[in-house]
Parts: structure tokens; C-alpha cells; sequence
């Protein structure tokens, strides 16, 4: 990460969030997005899940001395990670009972994400306490922005719904709907995203 | 991805559009004005795609590149006479923008793009890209009329589903004259068309043969050898039409002898166990798609493989080289 006093705060949120944007980015944890948001609420409770494994994982991971050799300090990551996943798994099971059945083995599988198992040891837990919390949570928003939009025009193109209510349109892709669709679509965004980065790139320069 | 003869692209594809033009003309024979609109919109639209397409990555399009032309007649006969345009251009969309330009265009495609686009296509509308009409029944360009037009499973899917050998009479299903894609089901046709691409190298004989032989035996071994069974599996679901214009795709083809058959012998496998063991009414798709990686994969092996083997003769060669200098230098000594 670069140094904060030289950053203003839009590219400190231009940064975090766009330019290394977790999922079309850096393609993190990209198998539950393909697999689970394929309709809104599924990207909703997807998001809300990765973002509190995430965040309070990364930020009991922050107190893990960094003397410890790295293979060790992953193991203790993942340790953290599953404990998180336990509260984490009663009060979404509770607040949305299909959640966990939905997503199936991609639920427990966010706690080995490579956010938390590379780009943690790399790019967050050597900054400042401050710093990385403000480029944990961005990197969260951007994950989760990215998520809903994916899961909405999904769900729209490959059933013709919003959360369940009917919108009319004269053709579905239902194939988007299915896991090899979810990875196309991704990988569309994934490009547009590259696309309008490289074309800002060139016009400011 | 390296073509796999000396020849140079645009006269394999010139080759396959030849070969692709006659059962265009039987189609448009046997659905009349509509089974040409979608032959036309199909190749119009893959054209306009590709162009854009080189427009929008800053390359320069070769202006005789047919083989998109070969792709947009390969996806048109494939659909049901009476698929709607969306439909097609939606396949021609995918071929053109997900399986040739997102992999970095001519040449360097892994999967093709037909087999690909129109998995896609019949996963996105199964209920239009998998109900045909009746053959020789003209059908009309207006969708008011095509409501009316009575829709059938394909010929293919009506053996899966009773397990026994088509109702058609055996010259029906030679000329392809039963429900089912538009185009694919001309079976003489298409054997002669497959040995005159195979005269002309256009598409790997060692491929084709292999593939046929798997299919034919594992068919007459599966139903007994009941003929018109065979006939049937044969005909239908795309087998031979998939085996030349989509199986032996030069594009996608391994450049040893070696590999080729090897290819061949693991897409026919799979053809059977997608007809016989999935029910996949047109299993040859499958076959092809998941097959195409392990084409790249074996020809990395057997150039691998070659290079191990030439090494060790020159190595042998040498040394007895090596070993007759000195025994000859030992002998003038003495």
C-alpha cells in the first residue's frame, strides 16, 4: 500500500475499491460469487456474510505478531477465521434459515478465502492499524458493491425477476443462471471494469 | 492452436464452405424461405460481429477470412427450422465475441465456437432451439404463423426416449428426412462430403475415421447389432455432421498423426457415453467441447514424447559413431 499522508481520500477509495477491486480485480473469492449470487438476495446474504468473516477476521489477524514465520501465522489466520464463522453461520442460519443450505460447502470455504490468506500478509496487515481498517472496510464495500450488482443483473437477465417480483422482458438468458453462466458474466465485468480502468489510465495521461 | 496441414486457412474454410453450401441448399429445400433467412441473418450477423470486433481490439481483419462465414452456415444449420432470430443471433454473438475474440481471434481459439455458442443457445432456450418442425413443411417468416406450425421433439430424442430404432424408414433417415436440426441430417451426403474434405486435407482422416469406428462398433455393440439403430444414432443428434464440421475442426486440431488419433478415439468414447449412459440428445457437442482441451494436451505430450525419442537416436548414433572411430583407430595402431 502506498504511503497514506501522500494519498488524497478519493484515491485512497478509488484505490481500495476499484482499482484493486476484490473480486474483478484481484479475483478473490470469485467461486462463491459464481456458484451463490445468482439472484439478489443470495449476493445480498453472500456480501453480508463475506464482509463480517472478512472484516473481523483481518482485524483479530492485525494483533498476530508478524515475527512469526508466515506458514504458522496462516494457520493461526484460518484458526481466527474459523472462529469468526461459528457466531458468523448461527446469526445468519437464523436471520435467513435457506441461507446455509444455499450456499452449501461455499459458506465455510469463505474463511480460507485468499483475501484473508495472501493479500492480508501482503498488502494489509503490514500497515498501519488506522490505515488498514479504512482499506479493509473499502475493499469490503467494493467486494459487496460488485456482489449485489453481479447477483441483481443476473438474476434479471436469467429469470426476469427483482427480488422475487416479475419484470417483463422479451428474452432470458437462463444460462447465465448456472455456474458456467455466473463465470462468463463475471468475466464480462471483469473486462468492462479493465476496460474503463485502462481508458481513465489514458486519458490521464 | 496450429492448423493441420500445410494448407493455408483460407482454403480449409473455402473447402468447408463448399462443403457447407450443399446442405444449406437441401435445407432451404426441404423449410423453404424461412430455413433462409436464418442461413442469411446467422452469417450476416458473424460477419458484422467479427468486423466490429477487430475494429474494437485495433487489429486488422483479413479481408478473405471465410472462416467466420463457415461458422455463421455451421451455427444456422444446427438450429430448428423454426427457432426465432434472437435466437440465432444470440449464438452468433457468443461464437463470435466469447469463443474466437475473448481467446485472442484467429487461430488461437481452444474450444469451437459453434458447438460452444449453441450448448449455450439450447441451455438459454431449450423449448425453441429443441422442438423442430416436421421436414417439407415450408415454413413462413411471419411468428404469427409459426405459432400455428406444429412442433416436434428431435428424431434423436425420440430414440432416447423409446430405446429402439427410429419410426422413419431407412431412405428417410439417409436423406435426412425427419425431425431434427435443419441441416445436419443428410447422412450420404455428409459421407461424401467428409471424404472429399478428407481428399482435399481439409480435415484430419485419421480424426474422422477413428471417431467413426467407435461410434459404428460401440453402437453395434450397445443395440446388437440392429442396423437401423445404428442408422438412427448415426443420423441423428448431429453425429456426423459434428464429427466433420465440428469434431475435425482444423482450428481446434492437434498437429500430430498421433494425437489426431488419440483425439479422435476420446471424442467418439465420449460421444457414446453421452448418448448412451447421459440420454444428451446431441451428445456429439459434448464430445467435442470436452474433448478439445485434451487435443492441446496430447499434442504437448507426443511433440514431448517425439523430441525424447529423437534425442535418444542421436544419442545412440553418436555413440556408435564415437565407438567405431575408436575401434578403427585402435585397429591402425595395432
Amino acid at each position: 500500500m502506498n504511503n497514506p499522508k501522500k494519498e488524497s481520500l478519493s484515491s485512497v477509495i478509488y484505490n481500495s475499491m476499484v482499482r484493486n477491486n476484490l473480486v474483478l480485480v484481484l479475483g478473490t473469492a470469485i467461486a462463491p460469487v459464481i456458484v451463490v449470487a445468482n439472484t439478489l438476495k443470495n449476493a445480498a446474504i453472500l456480501a453480508l456474510t463475506f464482509s463480517v468473516i472478512t472484516f473481523f477476521t483481518m482485524l483479530l489477524s492485525s494483533f498476530i505478531p508478524q515475527k512469526l514465520v508466515y506458514t504458522v501465522r496462516v494457520i493461526i489466520y484460518i484458526a481466527i477465521g474459523a472462529l469468526v464463522y461459528v457466531p458468523t453461520a448461527i446469526i445468519i442460519s437464523s436471520l435467513f434459515p435457506q441461507a446455509l443450505q444455499n450456499m452449501g460447502i461455499y459458506f465455510p470455504l469463505l474463511i480460507t478465502n485468499s483475501f484473508i490468506i495472501f493479500h492480508s500478509d501482503t498488502a494489509f496487515l503490514t500497515e498501519k492499524k488506522g490505515r488498514m481498517m479504512l482499506d479493509l472496510i473499502l475493499g469490503i464495500i467494493g467486494y459487496d458493491i460488485v456482489v449485489l450488482i453481479f447477483g441483481l443483473i443476473r438474476e434479471i437477465i436469467s429469470t426476469g425477476e427483482i427480488n422475487g417480483n416479475v419484470i417483463t422482458l422479451p428474452i432470458l438468458f437462463k444460462a447465465f443462471y448456472q455456474p458456467f453462466g455466473g463465470f462468463i458474466l463475471l468475466g464480462i465485468f471483469a473486462a468492462v471494469l479493465r476496460g474503463i480502468l485502462l481508458l481513465i489510465k489514458k486519458v490521464s495521461n | 492452436m496450429e492448423r493441420i496441414n500445410s494448407k493455408s486457412d483460407i482454403l480449409i474454410s473455402a473447402d468447408m464452405l463448399i462443403a457447407l453450401l450443399i446442405p444449406a441448399v437441401i435445407a432451404v429445400y426441404y423449410y423453404g424461405i424461412r430455413a433462409a433467412m436464418i442461413i442469411v441473418v446467422s452469417v450476416a450477423v458473424c460477419l458484422l460481429t467479427d468486423v466490429i470486433c477487430y475494429k474494437l481490439r485495433g487489429r486488422v481483419r483479413v479481408k478473405a477470412e471465410i472462416s467466420t462465414v463457415v461458422t455463421g452456415l455451421t451455427i444456422a444449420l444446427m438450429m430448428s427450422a423454426s427457432v426465432p432470430f434472437y435466437a440465432v443471433v444470440t449464438t452468433d454473438l457468443f461464437a463470435i465475441i466469447i469463443c474466437k475474440h475473448a481467446f485472442g481471434g484467429r487461430g488461437n481459439e481452444i474450444f469451437n465456437g459453434a458447438a460452444v455458442a449453441f450448448l449455450f443457445s439450447s441451455i438459454c432456450f431449450p423449448t425453441e432451439m429443441l422442438n423442430y418442425p416436421r421436414p417439407a413443411v415450408h415454413l413462413s417468416l411471419s411468428s404469427e404463423e409459426l405459432l400455428n406450425t406444429s412442433l416436434f421433439q428431435s428424431m434423436s430424442k425420440s430414440v432416447i426416449l423409446s430405446n429402439d430404432a427410429a419410426s422413419s424408414s431407412i431412405i428417410d433417415l439417409l436423406v435426412g428426412k425427419f425431425c431434427g436440426p435443419m441441416g445436419t441430417g443428410f447422412i450420404i451426403l455428409f459421407i461424401i462430403t467428409a471424404a472429399f474434405l478428407m481428399l482435399r486435407r481439409s480435415i484430419s482422416a485419421i480424426s474422422f475415421c477413428s471417431q467413426f469406428a467407435v461410434i459404428v462398433i460401440g453402437t453395434l455393440i450397445y443395440c446388437g447389432s440392429d442396423i437401423k439403430y445404428t442408422l438412427s444414432v448415426l443420423c441423428g443428434g448431429m453425429t456426423i455432421f459434428g464429427m466433420i464440421f465440428l469434431s475435425c475442426d482444423y482450428r481446434t486440431m492437434p498437429k500430430t498423426r498421433s494425437s489426431r488419433l488419440i483425439l479422435g478415439l476420446i471424442t467418439g468414447v465420449l460421444t457414446l457415453i453421452f448418448r448412451f449412459y447421459a440420454g444428451a440428445e446431441n451428445p456429439i457437442i459434448y464430445a467435442v467441447i470436452i474433448a478439445a482441451p485434451f487435443g492441446i494436451e496430447l499434442d504437448r505430450k507426443m511433440l514431448s514424447f517425439a523430441k525424447i525419442i529423437s534425442n535418444a537416436k542421436k544419442k545412440r548414433t553418436v555413440t556408435a559413431e564415437k565407438t567405431k572411430e575408436t575401434d578403427e583407430s585402435g585397429l591402425n595402431n595395432e
